[in-house]
């Protein structure tokens, strides 16, 4: 019998910069059909949790595994979508070319693209619904849409995990659901795990959530009790609601900022 | 007077001019396709400025150890390389902010510059005015420096086309290239040591204080009127080309320095291309 390999574990996980530590003793598990949504207070190392689990970061203390192995050598096997605010919007290029970016072949000028990686562009392209959209320049679409390219770069690669940061911090409400039903979907074939400070309508869709402030606060149901999260999850809520639907609405309220000591 | 100046063409000096300004065109539009995208102008002009040492300090080891060999753009070439291996290295950017280490290595060069050819004996080495170091004097171009140049040039359109598309995901999205397992580092300093190749035949065109012109403006026009990287270099190229080729001839007709009229003609194109050009796209 062969022990299941986990797409992402990490055991005792303490990381930081230049020797200083934002996460302390982070146990995550991911399984393979995982909705995971992690939410915490900005400096709650979301973002040193993800440079971790992407082998950008060496662990000060503990491991990180991608199926078993260090991250850098399971590159292949993890798709990140990016914050979009970061990239320079006037760069000239088209989406295809984006998307094209995630074949993760190194090419040089006079090589084609194979037909092979155009199907798999092409299928990308499909899977977040931007086929339309692949010779226009990148600068050309709103911020809904560059998300879905985004998300198209990393998917071409066929990933078995999908990480994503803040991936609706740019869009309104409403392609904030359109992009999470799409992830929905694309959890059939890969474990998926959202960081974001905004929960919005990201706990309709996780099947797991988790609360990172300092420490990794886990449960391994998809909502959080509002006493849960203020006394042993150090995330402050406001109200918690059920709007009478099959699928629970929780609305959470903003996270206050507070000492790194307390939230130990 | 505009008969003259044709004929000025049989000329091998003028012949010598257009070939310099045709080459410093081709890496001026491609190199600067990179360095307006990736919003490296300040860094560029930093490389340019600091290579003034460079050629001072050649001037000075020909006179001081009577090393004859040691031509002004092998100093030039070393200082720039070096600006370039600083400007790219992660773990100085993590010390020090980038732009500080620009102003300093910036003035730094340039008094070094003027320092070392304050100390060089003219009674034994001919030294080029510090004028024309600055603002560049394509008329004292000779034979081997274009074969120099050439050279050079071909071997920075080589790298460019063997990793055109690595150098777009470093240039667009680094952290995403660290994560495909692209080696970042190397990349940076590969485009930055392009950077400093492109500078130093740039110099000789029109000069360290220009050169951020010729590296600017033919890619800046270009990119109003494409959305693609390959055709803003082609088409920052032909800007480039443009510009030098009015340029000459304009120098030739009124007997001024071309390096300023290449300039101007090219800051010229750049007014109307932004008036009109976003009409267009």
């Amino acid at each position: 019998m062969t022990e299941e390999v986990l797409p992402i574990e990490t055991e005792g996980l303490a990381a930081g910069y230049n020797g200083n530590t934002v996460i302390t003793d982070v146990n995550l598990r991911v399984e393979s059909d995982d909705f995971v949504g992690i939410i915490g207070p900005n400096g709650g190392g979301k973002t040193t949790l993800l440079k971790s689990v992407l082998g950008l970061l060496k662990p000060i203390e503990g491991s990180v595994k991608v199926f078993g192995r260090r991250p850098v050598e399971t590159r292949d096997r993890i798709g990140y979508v990016p914050q979009y605010a970061t990239f320079d919007e006037e760069y000239p290029i088209t989406v295809k070319e984006v998307v094209g970016m995630g074949l993760r072949r190194e090419k040089n000028f006079f090589e084609r693209y194979s037909s092979e990686d155009r199907h798999r562009t092409n299928q990308a392209l499909e899977n977040v619904e931007m086929t339309n959209y692949e010779d226009e320049p990148i600068s050309a679409l709103s911020g809904g849409q560059k998300q879905r390219v985004f998300i198209a770069r990393a998917l071409v690669s066929d990933p078995d995990i999908l990480l994503l940061d803040e991936p609706t911090a740019s869009v309104d409400r409403k392609l904030e659901k359109g992009i999470y039903s799409l992830l929905k979907e694309l959890n059939d074939r890969m474990a998926i795990v959202v960081v974001t400070h905004d929960i919005g309508v990201m706990s309709s869709y996780v099947t797991k959530i988790a609360c990172l402030s300092g420490e990794l606060y886990t449960s391994n149901e998809p909502y959080l009790k509002k006493e849960m999260l203020e006394d042993a999850y150090r995330c402050p809520v406001e109200l918690i609601t059920h709007a009478g639907e099959e699928i629970p609405h929780r609305v959470l309220g903003e996270h206050r900022e507070g000492p790194k000591e307390e939230a130990k | 007077m505009i008969g003259e100046a044709i004929n000025l063409f049989s000329f091998p000096f003028v012949q010598r001019m257009l070939v310099a300004g045709l080459l410093a065109s081709i890496v001026g539009g491609v190199i600067g396709t990179y360095v307006v995208v990736n919003r490296v102008v300040v860094m560029s002009g930093g490389i340019a400025h600091i290579t003034f040492g460079g050629i001072g300090l050649a001037y000075l080891l020909q006179d001081k150890l009577n090393w004859s060999w040691m031509d002004p753009i092998i100093g030039a070439v070393i200082f720039a390389l070096g600006a370039g291996v600083i400007f790219s290295s992660n773990s100085i950017q993590e010390r020090v902010r980038q732009d500080s280490t620009v102003g300093v290595l910036w003035a730094m060069g340039m008094a070094l510059g003027i320092l070392f050819l304050n100390l060089v004996d003219k009674s034994k080495v001919t030294v080029q005015e510090p004028a024309s170091i600055l603002f560049g004097n394509i008329l004292l171009i000779e034979k081997l420096d274009l074969y120099v140049f050439a050279g050079i040039t071909l071997g920075i359109l080589l790298l460019v086309m063997l990793f055109f598309r690595d150098l777009r995901i470093i240039t667009f999205d680094e952290e995403f290239a660290r994560i495909s397992g692209l080696n970042a580092d190397g990349l940076n300093l590969l485009l930055f040591s392009l950077i400093a190749l492109t500078v130093v035949i740039l110099i000789k065109v029109v000069g360290v204080i220009l050169v951020i012109a010729t590296l600017t403006i033919p890619a800046a026009i270009a990119s109003v009127f494409t959305n693609r990287l390959h055709t803003t270099m082609g088409l920052a190229v032909l800007v480039g080309l443009t510009g030098s080729f009015l340029g000459i001839f304009s120098s030739l007709l009124f007997d001024t320095p071309p390096g300023p009229m290449i300039v101007l003609w090219l800051g010229g194109m750049f007014i109307p291309a932004f008036v009109l050009g976003k009409k267009f796209v």
